[in-house]
């Protein structure tokens, strides 16, 4: 490589693992937001338990 | 500053996850129950007819509340364990980078078996997990050749505040050493000892209730692992999830997201395994794969095999701990977190330029948030702070006041029904909180209910209790109390209306008992105290009404409490000499 010029190989490769780095970014940052709005909206609603029992072990209906 | 980040990254979750349960007040959910001061009493050593569930766990918070109020002991508890659990899970990582690091640490302290664990109020069990990272360490130290046992010691008394909690702490250490070998078969040998010593109290009291500690076989079913959305039991159970209440389970675990989270993990998991084994020795490796493998087949063993683990837990004593097997999920969460941790860094590395490596490093490492974003704030409203409602104080000091004036006995807490649900808080379940806030033992129903099905208890005087609010009313229901030691009746008026309008009213269960001869000694909104008169507690048919019994528990609390001290005062000695070489070293002498 010339002094002063630009590295074409590690350019390139960078060029490809930002691109990766931003759209693996991207599609979790799209998956937080569904995740988010998703959990928020579909609380979960199991039938309706005693006042008396520890819990349930039916699933949540969705 | 660089030190401390460990600690102030797992204190921001910890925070954010806790949330408005850090405010004033107490957090009751399901089996956590604190209150403003639990008194010191027999039962708490195990003397009680009950199976010693809570052995030591309730003594400890006994004692400590005595230095410390008991809302701002269950903060720092609360807190504590997860800045525990995630330095620790950092430190597991430490020399993989702070990539992995920070990745490791967030991953053991946001995940499913967290959340749902504190969910459900196993608070002396998510101690425990929060201690395996430092137990492995000290393993490793230990299988070296280096003189750590007694904080060894230490931290497994820590992790051993509730008898699943010992077991799963003692495997991890014995496990951990025993792989090393026969270099370690010394080692191996005190790590067992000390487990014994520290597990003494619960130990010596569930034999001494001999064929009684025996569970019921049909209940494995109930509370074996369970699917969480579309996964089924043993995906979730992957993924350190899979509890049997799912009314804890997160909702974003019941969504396609949790299909996401599972495949995340895996693949991450499977992306740090090369790292991982360049990395570590194979003594190392193991000893956190062995225990991790044991957790992953007593977590599942209960969802795959029904049938020989009811039969294990009817008819051997003490097995019903293996009941609820996802507890035991715990001994495969450090496994999973640093090989999360390492592969978010192995990822991270395989980019080659800076910034967006940083960039992915950094979006790896917070996933477990962003898959799972309804921990945060109190798990999303499932833990609060509230405040106990003047009547239960009143109730307090009215009892308080009768034994003062000589009167001794247990208290009977009615509803005769494990759990409820307070308006006063916010209508979330709990265990019974009334016996816990009164300053005598206290007998309840041990029964458990689950989707409706009754799962019987292990109490026999429970059983007869319950027999005989059903059977009997008046002079003879009072006489028969008295002859189980019974002498203060208290009723929560809330939950008795709260079955009624249920119509589970029946006198086994709900409705206020006939008690002609009893004086009342306090009658509020929600609760009414009554005093059985010319009746003393007889005292519960526990192990102390046996003198050697009570000779050999008190010298089970005695071996904790002295493997504990001896530990404690070793380390101090070993640590003195140590300061003042370093002080003299700094002053050129």
């Amino acid at each position: 490589m010339l002094p002063g010029l630009v590295n074409w190989e590690t350019f390139v490769q960078g060029m490809i693992g930002g691109i990766v780095a931003v759209v693996v970014g991207l599609v979790l940052a799209a998956l937080t937001t569904v995740g988010v709005v998703s959990t928020v909206s579909s609380a979960p609603s199991q039938p309706e338990q005693s006042v008396m029992d520890y819990g349930t072990n039916q699933q949540a209906a969705e | 500053m660089v030190r401390a980040a460990p600690a102030v990254w797992s204190l921001a979750l910890a925070v954010l996850m806790l949330g408005p349960a850090l405010g004033r007040g107490y957090v009751l959910a399901y089996d956590m129950v604190w209150v403003p001061d639990l008194t010191v009493r027999g039962d708490f050593l195990g003397l009680g007819s009950s199976l010693p569930r809570a052995v030591p766990s309730d003594m400890v918070v006994a004692l400590l509340d005595e230095v410390v109020p008991g809302m701002v002991l269950q903060k720092l508890v609360l807190v504590g364990t997860l800045v525990l659990a995630g330095t620790g899970a950092w430190r597991l990582v430490a020399r993989a980078g702070v990539v992995a690091s920070v990745a490791a640490s967030t991953f053991y302290l946001w995940n499913p078996f967290v959340a749902e664990r504190l969910g459900i109020g196993h608070w002396p069990l998510l101690m425990t997990y929060a201690a395996l990272p430092w137990i492995h360490l000290l393993v490793l130290r230990l299988a070296a050749g280096e003189r750590c046992l007694p904080q060894l010691v230490l931290w497994l008394a820590f992790a051993s505040l509730s008898p699943v909690g010992g077991i799963v702490a003692g495997l991890h250490a014995v496990l951990g050493l025993a792989v090393a070998g026969r270099a370690a078969t010394r080692a191996t040998g005190w790590a067992v000892g000390a487990v014994v010593a520290v597990n003494a109290p619960w130990l010596v009291a569930g034999v001494l209730h001999g064929a009684g500690a025996v569970s019921d076989a049909a209940a494995v079913r109930l509370f074996a692992a369970h699917g969480e959305g579309i996964l089924p039991s043993w995906a979730a159970v992957l993924g350190l999830g899979g509890i049997w209440n799912a009314e804890v389970v997160p909702a974003s675990r019941t969504t396609w997201v949790g299909v996401v989270s599972l495949l995340l993990v895996l693949l991450v998991c499977a992306a740090g395994l090369r790292s991982w084994s360049g990395a570590e020795g194979r003594r190392a490796r193991l000893a956190l794969l062995v225990p991790a493998a044991v957790g992953l087949v007593v977590a599942i063993a209960g969802a795959v095999a029904p049938g020989p683990v009811g039969w294990l837990v009817g008819h051997v004593p003490g097995a019903g701990l293996v009941r609820d097997g996802t507890r035991f999920l715990a001994l495969a969460a450090p496994l999973l977190a640093v090989l999360w941790g390492r592969g978010v860094a192995q990822l991270a590395a395989s980019v080659p330029a800076r910034l967006p490596a940083v960039v992915l490093g950094t979006v790896l490492a917070l996933t477990p948030l962003a898959l799972m974003p309804d921990a945060a704030v109190g798990l999303s409203g499932r833990l609060d702070a509230v405040g106990f409602p003047d009547d239960l104080e009143s109730a307090r000091r009215a009892v308080a006041d009768s034994r003062r004036a000589g009167r001794e006995g247990d208290v009977l807490s009615l509803p005769f029904t494990s759990y409820r649900r307070p308006g006063w808080n916010d209508g979330r379940r709990t265990l019974d909180p009334v016996g816990r806030h009164l300053p005598a033992d206290y007998l309840a129903s041990d029964t458990l209910v689950v989707s409706g099905t009754e799962v019987p208890g292990e109490d026999p005087r429970a059983r007869r209790v319950a027999r005989d609010l059903a059977t009997l009313a008046g002079d003879d229901l009072e006489r028969a109390l008295a002859d189980e030691g019974i002498t203060w009746v208290v009723v929560d008026l809330e939950a008795t209306a709260d079955l009624a309008a249920e119509g589970l009213d029946a006198p086994a269960l709900g409705s206020v008992p006939a008690l002609p001869d009893a004086e009342v000694l306090h009658r509020g909104d929600l609760l009414a105290v009554w005093e059985l008169r010319g009746h003393d507690g007889a005292g519960a048919a526990g192990p102390a009404g046996r003198p050697a019994s009570l000779a050999v528990l008190l010298g089970a609390w005695a071996l904790a409490g002295g493997a504990i001290a001896a530990a404690a005062l070793r380390l101090g000695t070993r640590r003195r000499p140590a300061r003042r070489v370093h002080r003299e070293v700094h002053r050129g002498t």
